[in-house]
């Protein structure tokens, strides 16, 4: 027992919350169209045949009812503690972006300020304590669109939010993402592949601490078949000022809103640029935070890379369209908040676990505590260790793109803005 | 008069498309619900046929 949560990675167990919608709402008109069929003018044409039928309707009316019942169930039986509760929220969400005149009943003064209030809520959710934390935070970045009348229906929530914050606080010069310049190539410390996934966590862990913003590539090769592994760090400037680090707090705003935009992205595609990775190699992407959202962005395939693998520690993915093709592992706190960014949850499907731990956090210490690499560090040490058999399956994926091939080359790629 | 069996027969059909599909829903419990929706429109299909023979 390592007290991890998992859910995801086990291909006999993989739920869909649209699935279980769409099976429901056809179970729903099928009964309608049941129930229009014992009409009082239709029992004058054709009364015989309407009337055994009438008969027989009450038993399969309630055996239909029974079954959208399972499929409300299972959805939520599906889902972890956290994800339900997140789930029941997300009702007030849809309601205001399917009925927009329900706008009308927030004051207007409270429309004009949402942004300040959105953003004041998320720091709030610093002082709630466990999981809450996380479910409040992506509840406010889902609802936030709709308040504002940005967006009228559910969607990406996350980028229309960030956008919005974005535009709202550019004229003050705040939260531009500007552009990221090479100032230096270094060989990397790295003389062998990671043997674990915690041996991959302490090696990002690594990159984000250093002193300039850094991009690790490292190159493996097998024959003539090639692995690179990309390591992208956190946000590491948590100021609205823009600064000379790109992957401050303005980059991981602009990521969510436009990452083509996002100067920590333009460094993570130079890295791999000059490293020369090309569509044919292998690529396993390691991110944390902010540089896990670049890591999946690069991962969803649009960008020309072949990646063969996506390892985060708190970042926020469940916004990102990853292929079904590819073993995801999405390392997160369940009082980090930052996962919940992305304003949805992480699907249960075959190739993408999600792994929880709760950080223990003292009386009046921030939540962001459990946002730490190191505490992530210590998580991915206890991820190598569970028995889950998702957790197993995804880690033996990660593990496996490594085998056989050899470490030839590790290179530290640093930027400023 | 073979209406109502032929509305029964399109209904059940269209019953069998919430069946899960595979590749976004599987395990016991999806399973299980699959065959519910089995079992109804089978029984949905003999009450067409009832209808069809009945006067």
């Amino acid at each position: 027992m390592t007290g991890l949560i998992a859910w995801g990675g086990d291909p006999r167990i993989v739920a869909t919350r649209s699935e279980i919608d769409r099976g429901s709402a056809l179970i729903g008109l099928a009964q309608s169209r049941l129930l229009s069929e014992v009409q009082p003018f239709d029992f004058l044409v054709d009364p015989v045949h309407r009337v055994v039928f009438a008969m027989h309707l009450p038993v399969l009316l309630f055996r239909l009812e029974q079954l959208r019942w399972a499929c409300g169930a299972a959805a939520d039986a599906y889902l972890s503690t956290e994800a339900r509760v997140a789930q029941r929220v997300h009702w007030l969400t849809r309601l205001v972006a399917q009925h927009p005149w329900l706008d009308k009943l927030v004051p207007a003064f409270a429309v004009e300020k949402a942004g300040a209030i959105v953003a004041g809520a998320i720091v709030a959710t610093q002082f709630v304590s466990g999981d809450t934390s996380k479910m409040l935070a992506r509840e406010f970045v889902d609802v936030y669109p709709a308040l504002t009348g940005v967006q009228r229906s559910v969607g990406d929530t996350a980028k229309a939010g960030a956008r919005e914050i974005q535009g709202q606080l550019k004229p003050f010069g705040l939260l531009d993402p500007g552009k990221s310049r090479l100032i230096s190539e270094l060989q990397g410390e790295s003389v062998t592949a990671p043997a674990s996934i915690g041996g991959i966590a302490a090696r990002l862990q690594s990159v984000h601490e250093q002193n300039e913003a850094t991009v690790l590539v490292e190159k493996y090769k097998q024959g003539r078949h090639r692995l690179f592994v990309v390591y992208v760090p956190g946000t590491r400037d948590k100021t609205l000022l823009p600064s000379s680090d790109p992957f401050d707090l303005s980059d991981a705003v602009a990521l969510l809103a436009n990452p083509d935009q996002a100067a920590s992205q333009r460094a993570v595609l130079d890295a791999m640029h000059r490293a020369g990775i090309n569509s044919t190699d292998q690529l396993l992407m390691v991110g944390y935070s902010q540089g896990g959202t670049i890591a999946g962005d690069i991962a969803q395939g649009h960008l020309g890379y072949k990646v063969s693998g996506l390892v985060t520690f708190g970042a926020p993915i469940a916004q990102l369209d990853l292929p079904h093709s590819i073993p995801v592992m999405a390392v997160e706190h369940s009082n980090d908040i930052v996962p919940a960014l992305s304003g949805k949850v992480n699907p249960l499907t075959s190739n993408w676990l999600t792994v929880e731990r709760e950080v223990p956090t003292t009386f009046g210490e921030l939540n962001l505590h459990a946002h730490r690499m190191s505490e992530y560090v210590s998580t991915a040490a206890q991820v190598d260790l569970d028995g889950n058999a998702g957790v197993q399956r995804i880690r033996e994926h990660v593990m496996k793109l490594f085998d056989n091939y050899k470490l030839v080359g590790s290179t530290n790629y640093q930027y400023e803005r | 008069m073979h209406v109502l069996s032929i509305t029964i027969q399109e209904i059940a059909n269209q019953l069998l498309g919430a069946k899960p599909d595979p590749t976004l829903w599987r395990g016991d419990a999806a399973r299980a619900y699959a065959a519910s929706i089995d079992a109804i429109v089978h029984d949905m299909l003999l009450l067409g046929q009832q209808l069809r023979v009945t006067p």
